[in-house]
């Protein structure tokens, strides 16, 4: 829990006995629609790429964009993803443009992303893959042995001499979960140390298999997903600024095309 | 490094020191104090009968007036709620002193004699911009939830917000919360709440007034853009001892008083503190059995001040004092988390008379604002605090060398240690530890003068130069000099109307850094620096004051234009807490406030209050915000109206009538969403909302209606009373948020949204029981 989720809570605790709340009539000023690119390259994954378009608040069905022309550049090779949904059943994702090739296990190439949409929009980012940190141990506390609640704590050897970013993604049971995930991010720029332990409180029972991944991202993966989270956080949240997305991507577009190397282990709470 | 040379110049032309005394006059001077408690009376008058001209008393009760020596004088002295004085004698042919004692006025007196002349203060003064209250006409208000609190009255006056439903901290001319110089006698108060602002630290039992200056501001006042609040407190009875309390819903209060050595000196200790606790810890009791039952947090909060003085003599006196509050949040639950905040404050005084012109006052102070976070889970310790704490002298000279002068210099150091985001985090047996966060000090000083004084009979200005400084302790001694001129006119139009223009520029070096709207415990003070250049504002007011019907009806308007460089901001995301490197997170721009503020209040008769208006308009520019165009803060409000009234029914009966209005709140509301799929493993986000420019929104207006019926009764023992009260009478919502939530979950790409609106308060009567003996 962070310190501004803390201060709500505590907040809402004290004024929820007298908070009311009603539905309001809103209008909202005109919106103009986005391309949201979802691009992340997994070595040892297909190249593929999630391409919808953003929406007014109050309607309700995301359009996904077809025809686009999609290419992946990397040294001399020119990769087309072709539009192709499929759907991936053991993480529950769906990708609509894919190519057959493989994203190499290679940590100093350069991937340029070029998006040309049927309206003539295009859209460009480039990015690269971080070799993967591997988890050291993952330990767990009780947080209240009466009612069970279990922290879990993992630790991992970090570069004191580089700024790092990381994400921790705890699953229970499988890799989509149960309702108990839980998704981190973190960066050492503050906390030069060695010796990292990233904990993860209260959110899981005795008994649960825990898959925690690891992954090693990029400042700009970091910024995406921070402002992702604050855009989330501040619907609902006075305490909270509105956070504009920050993305990497150019173009009249939202989103993020980046590389996502992780290491992984699981972990059954005892 | 940005150096500014100090302009001695412009400081020797302020001197305007009127050597050239008539040989024929002499100077009458002392204090005027309560006859029964022996308090000393803030802004009593003393006047030659008959002669407009008259001088005021200072916050110490001290006044010097110049008359013509072996003459026959008729000397009136009066003051708010007193009886008048009239003295006549024959003036010696040497300076003399004297000290009067007023009685409260008879309860039968029907008209409370505001001023003995005709032409008040209020059309006399130069000084502009200026708003107080008395604790007894803060009593008559209704108060909000049970408690009496002098800071949300002096937020009924014009150009002084309250930011709306929710939104904590005062909003003055534009300025943000941070900007507010607040001082408890004479010490700085970096942290003026109770519960997120609901309350402020101010028990009412021991406050004597408040003033709050919002322009105009005199040379001795510095250190915040946009607003000095002075809040006087009580000194303690000479004469004989006494209690005084109350129990409301909130909270009960206790006050004891009384002389230590009779007639020179006293004491008085106060305290008031919360007590939801039991009923809390019963609920949580009661459904401990229940697992789907939401534990809810412990909180209390409690002040306490306590003071003593001592008259040393004819011409000396000291004062010591305190101020000790806390709130605490406790959840026990999953961890334990505690939460606790508060002031402490301690300050040293001694008032010097030098000969029979000149008053001075010095002080040597403490203060210390601390939060402190605390979770426990197993064998993890997380503690997150951060403070500030100065520790101040300073000095405060007024010279009265004759009627036409009021010569005011001074000057200051503080000692500012800031500790900022200290983050411990490990396991008990040491196998992890972290230590985050960093410890700064700083240094703020200067000098001021300032002088008021007549140039003919219409003419009056308020000229003074404060010359402030600045220094964090750093490798490169880096440091800032600033002058700070002050500058007010008065030209008399008629005996009771005048006109009135003044010019400010205000410094501030050390900046709250809040990432929310409002304010919260959680926000951190942070020094001036290398990186982070000082806040400064020009302010301009102009306007009319006018009183009628020999100070019956005081009326004012007043335009004001506030410029405001170096305003600071957090970038998106960033992060303040346990960040050494904290003022890369800060963006900074530009900010301009504007308006009008019209005031009319009624001071005499069966029914007295006030009416006031605001129309006013409020930016600010960030390269980095907004995409570098001009947007509205939250608290701009376009109109702001306030209408008290007090109604005498009888001898025993008040009833006392609110009513606010504001503008809705500019926020920013989500114009479009996108649906993230996100990264294998993680889920799925349906609607991530896609923020409209910032606060281009308006919310409802907010206005609200509180009632109180004040019953008193006259037990033997003393004086008591019932205060009845309901807050929002006409139970509006008014808008505290506005979320939207998912309608019909058919499909994850199918969702539908509404919007819905958040209000807090709804209709609230409150009970509150006074005594006094």
């Amino acid at each position: 829990m962070t310190i501004p989720q803390m201060l709500f809570l505590v907040v809402v605790f004290s004024l929820l006995s007298c908070r009311l709340n009603k539905e309001i009539d809103l209008e909202l000023p005109p919106y103009e629609e986005k391309t949201m690119v979802e691009c992340y390259l997994e070595s040892g994954k297909p190249y593929r790429i999630f391409l919808t378009k953003s929406i007014s608040y109050f309607d309700s069905l995301y359009p996904v964009v077809q025809n686009a022309v999609i290419t992946i550049r990397y040294h001399d090779q020119i990769d087309t993803l072709q539009f192709n949904p499929s759907y991936d059943t053991t993480n529950a994702k769906l990708y609509l443009y894919q190519s057959n090739h493989i994203v190499p296990y290679s940590y100093d190439t350069l991937y340029h992303l070029n998006i040309e949409e049927e309206n003539g929009n295009v859209i460009t980012a480039q990015t690269s893959l971080l070799k993967p940190v591997a988890i050291d141990t993952i330990t767990t506390s009780y947080s209240n042995a009466a009612k069970g609640n279990v922290s879990i704590h993992v630790r991992f050897k970090d570069n004191p001499l580089t700024t790092d970013y990381y994400r921790l993604i705890v699953t229970v049971n499988n890799l989509i979960g149960d309702g108990k995930n839980s998704d981190d991010l973190w960066s050492d720029v503050n906390l030069q140390t060695t010796n990292m332990v990233m904990d993860v409180t209260d959110r899981f029972d005795k008994n649960d298999t825990l898959i925690v991944t690891l992954a090693h991202v990029s400042k700009e993966f970091y910024d995406f997903f921070g402002s992702v989270k604050q855009a989330e956080k501040a619907n609902g949240n006075p305490f909270v600024q509105p956070a504009a997305i920050k993305s990497n991507v150019s173009g009249n577009a939202i989103g993020i095309f980046a590389g996502y190397t992780y290491s992984r282990d699981t972990i059954i709470v005892k | 490094m940005k150096k500014n040379t100090p302009i001695f110049l412009v400081f020797c032309l302020l001197v305007v020191f009127i050597s050239a005394r008539a040989q024929h006059k002499v100077t009458i001077s002392g204090f005027v104090k309560d006859i029964e408690t022996k308090e000393d009376l803030i802004g009593a008058i003393v006047q030659i009968k008959g002669i407009a001209k008259g001088v005021t008393t200072n916050a110490y009760g001290f006044y010097a007036l110049n008359v013509s020596a072996n003459d026959t004088i008729a000397l009136m002295v009066s003051s708010l709620g007193y009886t008048p004085y009239l003295i006549t004698f024959v003036a010696d042919s040497i300076n003399v002193k004297k000290d009067f004692f007023l009685s409260l006025q008879m309860k039968e007196t029907k008209e409370v004699l505001v001023l003995g002349n005709k032409e008040s203060q209020f059309v006399e003064a130069t000084q502009m911009s200026k708003n107080e209250i008395t604790i007894e006409e803060a009593k008559k208000i209704p108060p909000i939830l049970g408690e009496v609190d002098i800071i949300k009255v002096l937020q009924m006056k014009p150009g002084i917000q309250s930011g709306g439903e929710g939104v904590t901290g005062i909003f003055v001319r534009g300025g943000g919360p941070d900007q507010n110089l607040i001082l408890l006698d004479e010490s700085t108060v970096y942290n003026a709440n109770h519960l997120f602002g609901f309350f402020s630290i101010f028990n009412p039992d021991i406050v004597k007034g408040a003033e709050v200056y919002k322009g105009a501001f005199p040379a001795q006042y510095g250190g915040r853009l946009s607003s000095v609040i002075d809040v006087k407190l009580k000194e303690g009875n000479k004469n004989k001892f006494g209690a005084s309390g109350g129990i409301g819903l909130i909270t009960s209060r206790l006050t004891v008083e009384g002389p230590i050595q009779k007639g020179k000196s006293s004491f008085i200790i106060s305290g008031r503190r919360t007590y939801i606790e039991p009923v809390i810890e019963y609920v949580n009791k009661q459904n401990v059995n229940d697992p789907n039952y939401e534990v809810i947090p412990n909180y209390y909060f409690y002040d306490l001040n306590a003071k003593i003085n001592y008259e040393l003599g004819k011409k000396d006196r000291v004062y010591a004092s305190m101020y000790l509050g806390r709130d605490a949040f406790q959840y026990r639950t999953k961890s334990n988390f505690d939460f606790i905040w508060g002031n402490t404050v301690g300050t040293l005084r001694w008032n010097h008379v030098f000969g029979t012109k000149m008053f001075c006052n010095t002080s040597l102070y403490t203060t210390k604002y601390r939060y402190v976070i605390k979770q426990q889970f197993d064998s993890y310790d997380y503690k997150l605090a951060s403070y500030i704490n100065d520790v101040a002298f300073k000095t405060d000279f007024e010279y009265f060398p004759s009627n036409k002068h009021e010569v005011k210099f001074g000057a200051y150091f503080t000692q500012h240690n800031f500790s900022i985001g200290r983050l411990q985090s490990g396991t008990q047996d040491g196998s992890v530890n972290f230590e985050a966060g960093s410890v700064l000090g700083a240094q703020d000083f200067g000098v001021y003068l300032g002088d008021e004084f007549d140039l003919s009979s219409k003419w009056k200005v308020n000229a003074g130069l404060r010359l402030s400084g600045f220094r964090k302790k750093a490798e490169d001694n880096y440091y800032f000099m600033t002058p700070e001129p002050r500058f007010s006119l008065r030209y008399k139009l008629k005996p009771n109307i005048s006109l009135k223009a003044s010019y400010s520029r205000m410094m501030q070096y050390v900046h709250l850094v809040s990432n929310s709207g409002g304010t919260l415990p959680t926000d951190v003070w942070y020094p001036s620096n290398k990186y982070v250049n000082p806040e400064s504002a020009h302010q301009v007011a102009i306007g009319p004051s006018a009183s009628f019907k020999e100070g019956k009806y005081n009326v004012s308007y007043e335009f004001y234009y506030k410029r405001m460089y170096n305003q600071m901001d957090l970038r998106d995301g960033a992060q303040i807490f346990s960040n050494p490197k904290l003022e890369e997170e800060f963006v900074y721009g530009d900010g301009w406030a504007y308006g009008n503020e019209f005031f009319v209040e009624k001071k005499k008769g069966k029914i007295t209050g006030w009416l006031s208006y605001t129309l006013s308009w409020n930016w600010r520019q960030f390269d980095q915000i907004n995409r570098g165009e001009a947007f509205n803060p939250r608290y701009d409000q376009r109109h702001n109206i306030n209408v008290v009234a007090m109604y005498e029914l009888s001898k025993r009966f008040v009833l006392s009538l609110t009513w606010v209005y504001g503008s809705g709140n500019a926020v920013t509301l989500p114009q479009g969403r996108l649906m993230l799929q996100n990264v294998p493993g993680a889920s799925v986000n349906i609607a991530i909302p896609e923020y409209m420019p910032r606060n281009s929104y308006r919310m409802e207006p907010y206005h609200r209606m509180d009632l109180a019926f004040i019953w008193k009764f006259a037990p033997r023992w003393g004086e008591s009373d019932l205060t009845f009260a309901i807050y929002n009478m006409y139970n509006r919502a008014n808008p505290y948020f506005i979320y939207f939530e998912p309608k019909s979950t058919t499909s994850a790409a199918n969702y539908k949204f509404v919007a819905k609106q958040a209000s807090l308060f709804p209709v609230i009567p409150t009970l509150t029981y006074n005594f006094k003996f």
